[in-house]
């Protein structure tokens, strides 16, 4: 114990040697609380290959959290109006951009020099990480868990000006057997002259509002006005180590007719994980990537999904534009060959003018089914901006390749209203406002009866002083949940009830010194009880310390305590991790969490990365569950990464 | 008999209560403002409830002592406090003693703390706990703590302290405590706090203090807090480069407990 608290003091040390913050790491850009683990790692891909601000497509832009597509728009346009950008500093010239917009936007757009080009002829990224648990989980001790406890990644990507790229990664989840059990790779070329591209070996495809196609990720960050609309980008080389969000094969799209059209096909192959019955029918598809014991193990690519699709896009010199995407796919079990077929085509489009824009998709399925998203960007002013949504999935709308905004990811059995306000009302004050209806026609997981729910969040994030901000949030809602309560003769009676929520969490922020910052957060759930669940509440209070140095060497720690009833009241708070990793756990009960990671980089390009995390709580034997299951008060582990730029 | 259940007691407090090996007990000017005191300046004293406000303090002495908590003198407390400040580094030497001769806390730390840019100051404490139980031995142990102390505005400060972050163990866990707390200075002399702390152990406290300066040689002083849920007050006597705290405090079933520090700055 007294080994492992000597960092501290070394921490103390060594803020007396502070110096200029460095930015590269995405959580340092973008609140990261609720974002999605493949939207947070798109955005470090981005920020460490910053798009070409005379490249980047409106698309792409929007993909930024805060940059609405208006504003995404106004960029391009100012861009063909008045020739390519001369710097990025460009950006405050262009009329009309909501504020904040350009400074979000610096860090993810550069504007190359000619004596850039020959430098970055080549490019790669090499990073190899290990995590390991320090305590032995019962997967383990029994022999369930066929493999070591490591979980190991690897990855490269390389690029070159000439528009060549590849890349590859291996993973090995811990007690899996095989030493790297998870292998994705691609190669591409892309030609920023026409703007096509073709991808060879593992992409995702992301079209319109993401009804028909989308492999890409879903909602982005913790703002509650953030656009619910989709950015979409066509073909994406799978960088990620999400084992099941991709295809498989060839995909190619390319750009004609004056840039007007783009068309898109692709062609895939896989060989998905899940069970079936004894006649070979889908019960049901492994999205886990996790294959550590036998059971487990034996799920592992009974099915063979076959599917080629197409998008085009029509975009002309008009304010409205069109596209158009379907697929057919064939989900087969491996050794019956029985399964089924299934086709699904949508159309999608919007319209834009200086201060809105529409966007709407429908789509349908080969039996009839459908589902349609509708809503609009409005930006009356520089100071305020509104987004509004309608969205309406069926039941029957079976498609496994969709992404469309909402509270499920899979874009069926659900209505829903979103309602957005963002309000900057003066410089350093920011008001985000959010309203969602949403109705289950059909039941759902805590529900076997249609259920419905409502939700609100409110936002202000104030300015202080020049060295200190605050956020304060509040979030409070409802959502019918079924229940079983004995009636008088004590027979189960099953109830559906309303179950309401309050969040209300306080952040301030403080740089303390120059490459010191400080974040203190307080953070409540109260839930009140319904006759058929006892009330529950939870506190989470944690300090955190940033330190950045102008020797290479930076450093977060945080120290957390919560306090909640149980699991269900529970309370998340996202963790900063090694580049490319996301943590954001979910904590309960009574304890401490505490972290230290530490970044150093010796040389540039060359940069490793140490993370040690435990949380401990009180008063109990065991932690986890299932083959996780730990013995103990006690979960920590190690991690260690490597990364090598070229 | 009564030193027998005293005994058990106390034996069981280094497990379940918040009062093993705890600082709150030796800071009447937290005493006496209902526990909320992370970011009080102001006094020496306040290094034991938040060691970040070490660097604020000039050259100091303190000298505090508990005639009983709840009226019992078996559990009495005295504590001591040297500040010396360096141009590097303030140091400070704390120590400890409560219990009677069947159960003796002994704590001693050492604090080193720095203003590392105007308006923000840090420490790191040492401690070294020994705990004797009679009859049962006795044994010691290392924690460590830190705290930090920011001004956001003229009037308004923020302070935090994380109590035996490395959870040191003798016989169990010792406490470990995370608050966090601010004060504001809405109009002069007048001072209102508020803290937060969580023993992972126990729900979160909610501490609230005021306090008033009614003449420049005297400040009175009031505040509560929720877990439990207790009522304080106390006052603040200057003369010259000596102060004297008091602080009381009522616990709703075990009665009030009294606290009295004497300092001396070095001018």
């Amino acid at each position: 114990m007294i080994t492992r608290c000597r960092v501290w003091p070394c921490l103390f040390l060594l803020t007396w040697s502070v110096a200029a913050a460095q930015e590269g790491s995405i959580d340092e850009l973008i609140p990261m609380d609720e974002m999605d683990e493949g939207t947070a790692s798109q955005l470090q891909w981005i920020l460490d290959h910053p798009y070409d601000l005379n490249q980047v497509t409106p698309g792409q832009l929007g993909f930024i959290p805060g940059v609405s597509s208006v504003d995404a728009a106004r960029i391009v346009r100012y861009r063909n109006h008045h020739g390519p950008f001369r710097t990025v500093s460009e950006l405050d010239a262009v009329e009309g951009l909501t504020d904040g917009t350009a400074e979000t936007l610096r860090p993810f757009v550069i504007v190359p020099e000619r004596s850039d080009t020959r430098m970055k002829a080549f490019s790669a990224d090499l990073r190899a990480r290990a995590v390991r648990d320090m305590q032995t989980r019962r997967g383990f001790a029994e022999g369930a868990y066929l493999g070591s406890p490591e979980k190991l990644n690897l990855r490269v990507l390389a690029e070159e000006a000439g528009g060549f790229a590849g890349g590859m990664l291996m993973e090995k989840d811990a007690g899996e057997p095989e030493s790297l059990s998870f292998v994705t790779g691609h190669l591409s070329y892309h030609d920023p002259g026409n703007r096509s591209r073709i991808v060879a070996g593992d992409y995702r495809i992301e079209t319109g509002q993401g009804l028909v196609l989308w492999n890409g990720s879903g909602r982005r960050g913790s703002d509650p006005a953030v656009s619910p609309f989709r950015k979409a980008r066509g073909i994406v080389p799978h960088r990620s180590a999400d084992e099941t969000g991709f295809f498989r094969g060839i995909a190619a799209e390319t750009q004609f007719g004056g840039g007007s059209f783009s068309l898109l096909g692709f062609a895939s192959r896989r060989f998905p994980a899940g069970t079936a019955d004894s006649a070979g029918k889908v019960l049901t598809v492994d999205e886990t990537g996790l294959y550590r014991t036998q059971a487990e193990r034996e799920k592992r690519g009974i099915f063979c999904e076959d599917i080629v699709g197409v998008g085009i896009r029509f975009v002309p010199d008009a304010p409205f534009s069109l596209g158009f995407a379907s697929y057919r796919s064939a989900f087969l079990h491996r050794e019956t060959g029985k399964g089924e077929t299934r086709i699904v085509a949508g159309l999608s489009g919007g319209f834009r003018s200086d201060e809105y824009e529409l966007l709407w998709e429908i789509a349908g399925t080969a039996d009839g089914a459908a589902a349609v998203v509708i809503g609009t960007e409005v930006v009356p002013a520089q100071t305020v901006s509104l987004v509004m949504s309608y969205r309406g999935y069926q039941p029957s709308f079976l498609n496994d390749h969709a992404g469309g905004f909402g509270t499920r990811s899979d874009s069926r059995n659900e209505e829903g209203m979103h309602l957005g306000i963002l309000l900057r009302p003066a410089r350093g004050i920011r008001l985000s406002l959010g309203f969602e209806q949403v109705r289950f026609p059909e039941s759902t997981g805590s529900a076997v009866v249609a259920t419905s729910g409502i939700d609100f969040v409110g936002q202000l994030a104030l300015v202080l002083t020049r060295d200190s901000d605050m956020e304060v949030r509040f979030q409070t809602g409802k959502r019918e949940e079924n229940g079983t309560l004995a009636d008088l003769v004590g027979r189960d009676v099953r109830l559906l009830a309303d179950e309401r929520y309050q969040r209300a969490r306080f952040t301030l922020t403080h740089l303390a010194m120059k490459g010191v910052r400080f974040r203190s957060r307080v953070e409540l759930v109260g839930i009140p009880g319904t006759p058929v669940k006892s009330a529950e509440s939870g506190m989470l209070v944690y300090q955190d310390c940033r330190f950045r140095s102008n020797f290479g060497l930076n450093v977060d720690a945080r120290v957390i305590f919560f306090h909640t009833d149980s699991f269900r009241s529970r309370i998340y708070a996202f963790e900063n991790d090694v580049r490319g990793s996301f943590s954001v756990p979910p904590l309960f009960g009574k304890g401490m969490r505490w972290y230290l990671l530490l970044q150093y980089e010796p040389a540039p390009g060359f940069r490793i990365a140490v993370r040690y995390a435990e949380t401990w709580k009180e008063g109990v034997t065991e932690l986890g569950s299932g083959w996780g299951t730990i013995k103990g008060d006690l979960d920590n582990d190690l991690t260690i990464q490597v990364d090598l730029s070229l | 008999m009564r030193n027998i259940l005293l005994f058990v007691l106390l034996a069981g407090s280094v497990s379940f209560a918040r009062s093993a090996f705890s600082p709150g007990w030796h800071n009447p000017v937290a005493f006496g403002m209902g526990g909320a005191s992370a970011a009080v300046t102001g006094t020496p004293l306040g290094v034991w409830s938040n060691p970040g406000l070490l660097s604020l303090s000039g050259r100091s002495a303190a000298a505090v002592f508990s005639p009983g908590r709840f009226g019992l003198t078996e559990l009495s407390s005295g504590s001591v406090i040297y500040i010396e400040p360096t141009p590097v580094v303030a140091t400070a030497i704390l120590g400890t003693v409560f219990g009677f001769e069947l159960y003796r806390e002994t704590t001693l730390s050492l604090a080193f703390g720095r203003d590392l840019t105007q308006g923000f100051h840090a420490s790191v404490i040492v401690h070294y706990y020994h705990l004797s139980i009679s009859g049962y031995g006795a044994g010691s142990t290392i924690g460590i703590s830190a705290g930090a102390f920011l001004r956001l505005l003229p009037d308004l400060t923020t302070g935090f302290a994380l109590r035996n972050l490395n959870r040191p163990f003798l016989g169990d866990r010792l406490p470990t405590e995370f608050r966090i707390g601010a004060a504001y200075e809405p109009a002069g002399g007048f001072t209102i706090a508020v803290d937060l702390s969580k023993d992972p152990r126990f729900p979160f406290d909610c501490h609230v203090g005021v306090q008033y300066r009614l003449l420049p040689e005297i400040d009175l002083r009031a505040g509560g807090s929720t877990d439990p849920s207790t009522v304080s007050g106390g006052f603040a006597a200057r003369i010259g480069s000596f102060a004297l705290d008091y602080g009381v405090n009522a616990h709703p079933a075990l009665g009030l407990s009294h606290l009295v520090a004497v300092s001396f700055s070095f001018r």
